[in-house]
């Protein structure tokens, strides 16, 4: 009886409302909804009545038989675990939309109505006419539901379902007509049984049938068009429902058509999937986005029939397509969004989190999914995971450029729809209870890295980092929004990473934390090109380390291709040699204290990487170290030169960070305990003062809302505290003498002469004094020379700016003066884990190399000293100078009219850049111009197939099937 | 106790020999321009006259203390370079560092003087620091070079340990075991003494003295004694580094006298380079010679 209700109430309701007058929309909307209740509450009972709740195993069934006789004179049904969950989807996204139906298309609530009928009849079909009657119905009711929309290309959406739905039709007829006349038999099951030429004749009309409606490439076009002209409640409706509903009624008839080897359906699903995000590239309305990822999921899903069975099979594809249903259903119910409505806070969260899940970002539902499915891709099939793992960061290029474009704009209430929130509300839940899957346990043991010494390490510096950060975040300017909460998660996910046991707890903070950044990007002014340059490089080196795990089978004992992924992946992490863009647009970018936290904190979880994937291998040394040596000296150099020539406070640093953790590089491709120690010490140390520069940047640009060059200057009378910390900091990271920057040069040149790598340590000493030119350009820049008018309002920096930056300086003269206390506790740390080389000495304050030695307490006294006694023998000979101001100067015996004039900033290093001239201009910029447009050819050279015209559907469609023939018979 | 009455002496014997032979040199240019030029003693006479001046001007705490980090900066060079070689006394505070402690420390003062330069707001001042940071970080390249080249070739980056290696007779000095890093460096030494060609950061004619523009009275009096331990203690560290050090005090003070001369000769018979050139002069043919000693040790 359950059962029974659970499908047929829609129907019932249908026609109810078919017959109910049409004055009293009332009286249908109650009886709609009374239907839709029950059979949402039968179809959830029936749920529970097959266990679908623990998602171990999905397909357990009951048999639902109607009508008289056998099919296909009557309707027989398989109601399995899994398609019930599908089915409370369906329930609640027609509940969920009803009104707004009711708003725009008040008479088509039959249809809707009806189109649940025919997506739970297709959904639970066991029987190949029957599922042909309910294609039609969903078909002709989606085309119904077009035509009545109000939109302004809905004939045409129309039109192109209508087309193609012909098609299929006498196609599906053909194929039902060979398997009757084949075996005598309509059941699904029957097809296993055909043999022969039929076989070959039903597989291919049916998998031509199968491919264009779940829209899969090539035979998308008409998809695409479809999602573009219909409304958005329609597109909505139609994903949550009818399209949820070919798709899983697609994977229970893949695995069973006589085709030989599956495998086929891998290879047009790795294909497709490739193909058509490259083509989704260039999508820029929101119908067409969707479009292209609903051909993402379906390309994913013939892959899953191509190379998966069993249960495994169909968690992965239940999973996957209920999700991808979902974040689509809500998506098109937000409203148009290229529309100029506008959202803010709760909104553009609503609008994220679907993104979010669509991207596979953890903890949301698929990523799990697809973690396990790659992993098993990776294990047995490597070509087609090289070629979905390049779909999947392509469709997540394009989602996430779909979304910084969105999150800049603000304002309106419509985006806190009700159905967007459930919808966003399920997903979340759903995150905590897909964990039931065994798709991997997550471990926080920390046997990734063994040495407890290196993993207290990051644990403190990844905690300390964040904290520093949080008592800034409330001094926030303009319409920067709470990112506070996202750099606390960030920051929670990064101090747990070093805890990580396998490679999915790993993954997973990593994901975790870039992503939170990623949003708290967002949240800054005018922060959308910042967003998505983070997002697509997380997205990269996301994939490249997710590529990395999955090819070693989770584990960090790796070498060859998966370690070369990883460590492109920290490369890219840390922005090292050409992928700095995303640091140079993402910190100036990111509101308040965060820059501080990317560059400071989170960069270094790419060390921690690094130094996961060298301590697992056999020698405790990376793939090819001497290349990842010279990568860090390079960024190093090109870094400081950059940096010394950009015009930009926030630019400047960010390209000071790139520059300064190629040091690090230089250090851990040494692989000696020499090197490593310098790497050590110097990630502690880069945290240490590129912390105390990005709060003391927040300050400045707190104070006088400006980090151009050219705006700034004069500011050491105004914010003395925050020009002392920031004073030290460039001190030390110009490596002068005797605060924490200099120890870590000195390990780092010792180690590199230590193993004879001469060229390497030139470039990184020139690097190094290059360094002088920006870190003079930024005292100077933003504190010497000149106070603008501009800025004469402008106060010291707040005290939750001020503090943690004091504390940071503290901890630099520490470091500076005692490095002793850190080495003490690293080196012997550092011994264990089978470095080469000799460890350095340390004797009290001594350290000492076979070639070289240090005393920092010695060298600080002494510097100390004299400058105590210089200072004091001035003061107490007497000298009392008058103060003036800046503009009182020596100026060819005027006083000069104003500051502004005689402020000497703008292209500060001018000589410099004519003397670089002779260089040719390689810009990573133009460089990266020159992918995007490689790709944006590829795409529009796929795009091309997709011209619009109906006719052009059908001939894809045939020529598919041709080749389909060409293809199987031959391999017969 | 005496360590501390060597390290007194060796600053004011340093200072007084920087100003000394800043005389000199004053006295050596007007002759070459054929005119009869000050006494010898002329720096130290405006060494005072400058120290007494009372009535004086500054513009913020970083144009206050910018003379108190050159002169420490100046000092810490001094100190951490072994005079005499033999005569434990002199080494000072040489124990607690090497070379490469020594490249750095020099950048102390360097920086000081650059952040008084700024604090003043004139930007002539500014225009010489920006020159004279482009134009050090290009020459610190071959200077770079060439001591790593020579620290290799030796296996030891103390500075007693390069001295001691240069002492088995006059070959054994490093100019002749390491020509080519020697004439890399002792081209970088030119700019390092704001000798022509490269005197670009003191350029008269264009930016009056460059970053000191703005100071005068005492102020500038410890500016130009800072110049003058700064002056002495690169000439120490050269005459160490490639000229085998000084076993002697006579040695010392012959070996320091006559590399002073070499830039004050060149000085004053060469025209100035502009920025641009200067850096890439620096960049390529100094680099290239120091490069040839650094290949041949690697091989």
């Amino acid at each position: 009886m359950v059962k029974a209700l659970a499908i047929f109430l829609p129907l019932l309701g249908a026609f109810i409302n078919a017959w109910l007058p049409g004055k009293s929309p009332k009286a249908s909307r109650v009886v709609s909804y009374l239907m839709l209740t029950a059979g949402l509450i039968a179809v959830i009972m029936l749920s529970i009545q097959l266990g679908a709740w623990n998602l171990r195993d999905l397909s357990d069934s009951v048999i639902l038989s109607t009508g008289v006789g056998s099919p296909p004179l009557s309707i027989n049904l398989e109601i399995t675990a899994g398609g019930t969950l599908a089915a409370i989807v369906m329930y609640a996204a027609t509940i969920f939309s009803l009104h707004r139906f009711a708003l725009t298309t008040p008479k088509s609530q039959p249809l809707i109505l009806a189109l649940l009928t025919a997506s739970l009849g297709l959904l639970f079909a066991t029987d190949i006419f029957n599922s042909f009657v309910f294609l039609e119905i969903g078909s002709i009711v989606t085309i119904g539901l077009t035509a009545a929309c109000k939109c302004g290309s809905r004939w045409e959406a129309a039109i192109k379902a209508a087309l193609v739905s012909g098609l299929v039709t006498i196609l599906y007829l053909l194929a039902v007509a060979v398997l009757y006349r084949s075996t005598g038999m309509l059941t699904l099951a029957a097809l296993g049984n055909v043999s022969g030429a039929s076989a070959v004749i039903v597989a291919i009309l049916l998998l031509t049938v199968i491919v264009t409606e779940i829209k899969a490439f090539p035979l998308t076009g008409w998809g695409l068009d479809f999602y573009q002209g219909t409304s958005s409640i329609v597109a909505g409706l139609y994903s949550a429902t009818w399209s949820l509903a070919v798709l899983l009624w697609a994977a229970k008839v893949l695995p069973l058509l006589p085709i030989g080897n599956p495998i086929i359906y891998a290879w047009i699903g790795a294909a497709g999937l490739v193909f058509s995000q490259l083509a989704g590239l260039r999508a820029s309305s929101s119908g067409r986005i969707m479009g292209y990822s609903t051909s993402a999921y379906a390309s994913l899903l013939l892959v899953a029939a191509g190379t998966t069975t069993g249960a495994f099979y169909t968690q992965t594809v239940i999973v996957l397509m209920i999700f991808s249903s979902i974040a689509k259903f809500s998506l098109f119910m937000l409203g148009n969004p290229e529309k100029k409505d506008q959202w803010s806070g709760f909104g553009t969260l609503l609008f994220l989190v679907p993104i979010l899940l669509l991207a596979g970002i953890p903890p949301l539902p698929i990523f799990w999914a697809k973690f396990a499915f790659l992993a098993h891709l990776a294990s047995g099939f490597p070509v087609i995971f090289y070629a979905v793992l390049a779909g999947l960061l392509l469709e997540a290029v394009y989602l996430f450029r779909f979304w910084s474009a969105r999150s800049e704009k603000t304002g309106e209430k419509s985006a806190k729809r009700p159905s967007a929130v459930a919808a966003v509300l399920l997903m979340l839940l759903a995150s905590v209870w897909i964990t039931r899957m065994s798709w991997g346990a997550l471990d926080f043991s920390g046997s990734i890295i063994e040495s407890a010494g290196l993993r207290n390490i990051f644990h403190g510096l990844f905690a300390i980092g964040t904290l520093l950060c949080l008592p800034g975040v409330f001094n926030r300017i303009g319409r920067e929004k709470s990112y506070w909460f996202w750099l606390l998660i960030s920051g929670a996910a990064l101090t747990i990473l070093p805890a990580a046991g396998n490679g999915l707890t790993f993954y997973l903070l990593w994901e975790i934390s870039a992503f939170a950044a990623v949003i708290g990007v967002s949240k800054g002014t005018a922060a959308s090109k910042g967003t998505f340059w983070y997002a697509v490089f997380a997205s990269l080196s996301g994939y490249l380390l997710l590529g990395g795990i999955l090819l070693s089978k989770g584990s960090f004992a790796m070498a060859g291709v998966p370690a070369v992924l990883i460590t492109i992946a920290a490369l890219v992490k840390m922005g090292q040699f050409g992928t700095h863009l995303w640091n140079v647009r993402t910190y100036p970018a990111a509101p308040g204290t965060l820059p501080a936290f990317l560059s400071g904190t989170s960069s270094k979880a790419a060390v921690l990487l690094l130094v996961a994937v060298a301590v697992n291998s056999s020698s405790a040394s990376l793939p090819w170290g001497r290349v990842i040596a010279w990568i860090g000296a390079l960024t190093a150099l090109g870094g400081a030169i950059l940096a010394a020539l950009a015009p930009d406070y926030k630019k400047m640093l960010a390209h000071a960070s790139v520059s300064q953790l190629g040091y690090i590089l230089m250090g851990l491709g040494l692989a000696s305990i020499l090197g490593w120690t310098a790497a050590i010490y110097h990630t502690i140390h880069h945290l240490i003062f590129k912390m105390a520069l990005f709060l003391g940047a927040a300050g400045v640009l707190y104070r006088t809302g400006t980090t151009e060059f050219n705006n700034l200057g004069g500011l050491v009378k105004k914010m003395p505290w925050t020009f002392a910390f920031t004073l030290i900091s460039v001190i030390s990271f110009a490596s002068i003498p005797p605060l924490a920057g200099f120890g870590s040069k000195w390990l780092l040149y010792n180690g590199l002469i230590e193993q004879g790598w001469l060229p390497v340590l030139i470039v990184g000493m020139f690097a190094s004094v290059v360094a002088f030119l920006y870190s003079f350009r930024l005292l100077h820049g933003v504190f010497l020379g000149q106070l603008s008018p501009k800025n004469a309002h402008a106060k010291e920096a707040p005290l939750p700016l001020l503090i943690p930056q004091a504390l940071l300086a503290m901890a630099i003269m520490v470091l500076g003066f005692k490095p002793t206390i850190l080495l003490n506790f690293l080196v012997p740390v550092l011994e264990k884990i089978g470095l080469s080389g000799l460890a350095p000495v340390i004797q009290g304050d001594m350290v000492l190399t076979t070639m070289g030695t240090w005393n920092a307490w010695m060298v600080g006294l002494m510097v100390m000293g004299l400058f105590g006694f210089a200072f004091v023998f001035y003061w107490i000979s007497g000298h009392k100078p008058k103060y003036v101001g800046q503009l009182d100067i020596g100026f060819a015996g005027e006083m000069p009219p104003s500051a502004d004039e005689v402020h000497y900033s703008n292209n500060f290093f001018r000589p410099y850049q004519r003397a670089l001239s002779f260089l040719p201009k390689i810009h990573a910029q133009k460089i990266f111009s020159g992918v995007n447009k490689t790709f944006n050819m590829l795409g529009d050279g796929v795009r091309a197939l997709f011209t619009g015209d109906g006719r052009t559907y059908l001939a894809h469609s045939l020529i598919f099937l041709l080749l389909l023939f060409v293809f199987l018979n031959g391999g017969m | 106790m005496g360590n501390i009455v060597s390290i007194v002496l060796t600053i004011l014997g340093a200072l007084s020999w920087g100003l000394l032979l800043g005389g000199i040199s004053r006295t050596v240019t007007a002759r070459i321009h054929g005119r009869m030029g000050p006494r010898v003693t002329q720096n130290f006479i405006d060494m005072w006259k400058l120290f007494k001046k009372t009535s004086s001007i500054h513009h913020g705490g970083m144009f206050w203390m910018a003379p108190m980090f050159r002169i420490t900066g100046a000092i810490c060079v001094l100190l951490m370079v072994p005079l005499v070689i033999g005569n434990s006394i002199t080494y000072n505070m040489s124990f607690a560092g090497d070379i490469f402690l020594v490249i750095y420390i020099m950048f102390f003062g360097c920086l000081g003087m650059a952040l008084g330069a700024g604090n003043s707001g004139h930007p002539y001042a500014v225009i010489a620091v920006s020159r004279g940071l482009a134009q050090m970080s290009s020459y610190e390249l071959s200077f770079s070079i060439a001591v790593v080249a020579i620290a290799v070739g030796l296996k030891t980056f103390r500075i007693e340990g390069i001295v001691e290696a240069q002492q088995a007779g006059i070959l054994s000095w490093n100019i002749f075991r390491f020509p080519f890093a020697s004439a890399g460096a002792l081209i970088a030494f030119l700019p390092m003494q704001m000798a022509y060609p490269f005197g670009i950061v003191l350029a008269p004619q264009e930016i009056p003295i460059g970053p000191p523009t703005e100071y005068s009275s005492r102020f500038l009096s410890f500016m130009f004694s800072g110049r003058a331990l700064f002056g002495t203690a690169k000439l120490i560290l050269f005459v160490s580094l490639l000229f085998g050090g000084a076993s002697n005090w006579i040695s010392l003070l012959v070996k320091t006298f006559l590399l002073y001369m070499y830039p004050v000769v060149v000085s004053s018979v060469f025209p100035r380079f502009r920025t641009e050139q200067s850096i890439r002069f620096l960049w390529f043919v100094p680099t290239s010679l120091a490069l040839v000693d650094l290949i041949r040790v690697m091989l």
